[in-house]
């Protein structure tokens, strides 16, 4: 029995490892904000970028508003305030084709979770009867689907889009709770170079082991090489970087897990989060 | 036998408690240049210059010349290790100054008025300027013994000299 849980849990990691890297190519997504770190009394505002691009925080492809043809969306962007409740002013993310913006008010002092408010996609893919390869957005009975599809699998994908903004001091961040996201030792709006920063991927609130992670300075587009750098959590989800150039990193890591609700052949989690790293 | 080593150990760090504290370990004179810079605009620089731990925690800061709190970030090592916190720093603020050469004194208490005890230390120095650059030294200090030390800076401070005075 033992053994061949070992054996499932062996196969486990070995199917995990070949669809996280499968789907390692999906676009980016990412949030910028205008500012990680203010200081002074008064309540601020932050601005938050928000775009899907491959040139990292080069926008390129704005979200689209839930309502066809809005000019703007209230329920794309949300922040937990340093008390972890969520942000009950509106936050108006405003379409703009390459990217959507919007201003988020820091009415406490301490650190807001800014983060997209996304439901799952479903995604299916397929082989049609020539054998060539498919997808559709929905369920594994989509009309688009073309009869005789073989090799049909439906996918499941949570994405976490987020960052973190601190006023007038900084203060444990509030976890999202639900896929994958970090956590300290190190606050996230503490990150200078040539220093070590330390963090815990969570998946769903739990340490997330043996994970792939790539961190990825942005502005990709002005050099060749995009030099991500790799690692990978230990037993209790932790993993450590030490930043070489100051700037805004992208962190991403992406989890996959055969799915035990019905209709659902695999689950998908994603990360994007953004990272602000000051000179010495 | 044990228990009389760890009795007299402790006789020791009582009686090295009451002796440092009412004693600080030395005193500081810090003498910061600002340099003339041919720039328009030039802002006069926020310039913070504080004490630390090997470990990097703040203990002390010795003089923050700063104006208005929303720019206080801009200082960015001062204020992830001290600024950010609920400190009261008003002893030691004040305006900030034109080019030129400027005397700290530091009288070896932190910001409580209680003295800074003898060992090594970090001494910070950060320079700031709006629309301009940034310049930050940090730098190991012993305020055990008598000392002196030169801080180059890059360009937003010049050359400037640091004087310990042990007790």
């Amino acid at each position: 029995m033992k053994i061949n849980l070992l054996k499932s849990a062996l196969v486990g990691a070995l199917t995990l490892t070949a669809l996280a890297s499968s789907y390692a190519s999906a676009h980016a997504q990412w949030l910028v904000p205008s500012h990680t770190s203010l200081s002074g009394d008064k309540a601020h505002y932050v601005m938050i970028d928000a775009s899907i691009s491959n040139e990292i925080f080069s926008a390129d492809k704005a979200y689209r508003p839930k309502q066809k043809g809005a000019e703007y969306d209230d329920n794309l962007i949300m922040a937990l305030d340093p008390n972890g409740e969520l942000v009950s002013d509106r936050i108006r993310a405003y379409y703009l084709q390459r990217k959507n913006s919007a201003a988020v008010k820091l009415a406490d002092e301490g650190t807001y979770h800014i983060a997209m408010k996304r439901e799952p996609r479903i995604m299916t893919f397929y082989k049609d009867a020539q054998g060539e390869r498919g997808r559709v957005f929905g369920p594994k009975n989509s009309k688009d689907i073309p009869a005789g599809a073989k090799d049909i699998r439906t996918m499941k994908s949570f994405s976490t889009v987020d960052t973190f903004v601190s006023r007038n001091g900084t203060s444990k961040p509030a976890l999202l709770g639900s896929g994958l996201e970090i956590s300290g030792p190190t606050h996230p709006n503490d990150l200078f170079v040539g220093e070590e920063a330390r963090f815990q991927l969570l998946k769903d609130g739990k340490p997330a082991a043996n994970v792939e992670l790539a961190i990825l300075k942005g502005d990709t587009r002005y050099r060749n090489e995009r030099n991500e750098v790799k690692v990978t959590t230990d037993q209790q989800g932790f993993f450590t970087n030490t930043w070489q150039h100051p700037g805004l990193y992208l962190i991403e890591a992406s989890v996959s897990e055969d799915s035990t609700e019905k209709g659902i052949d695999t689950v998908r989690y994603a990360l994007f989060t953004t990272l602000d790293v000051a000179p010495e | 036998m044990l228990k009389i080593n760890t009795f007299c150990s402790a006789i020791i760090i009582f009686t090295a408690a009451l002796f440092q504290s009412n004693t600080s370990a030395a005193e500081l004179e810090i003498e910061l240049t600002l340099p003339e810079l041919d720039v328009q605009p030039y802002h006069r620089p926020y310039v913070a210059v504080w004490l630390e731990t090997p470990q990097r925690k703040h203990v002390t800061t010795v003089a923050l010349w700063v104006e208005k709190a929303e720019w206080f970030k801009d200082l960015r090592q001062w204020w992830r290790k001290a600024g950010k916190s609920d400190a009261n720093f008003d002893g030691v603020t004040g305006a900030t100054k034109r080019p030129g050469s400027y005397t700290i004194n530091w009288n070896g208490k932190d910001l409580e008025g209680n003295p800074v005890i003898a060992g090594k230390y970090l001494l910070n120095l950060e320079v700031v300027r709006e629309e301009g650059g940034r310049d930050y030294k940090r730098m190991e200090l012993d305020l055990s013994e008598d000392g002196k030390m030169t801080i180059a800076g890059k360009k937003e401070f010049s050359e400037s000299f640091i004087t310990i005075k042990a007790k």
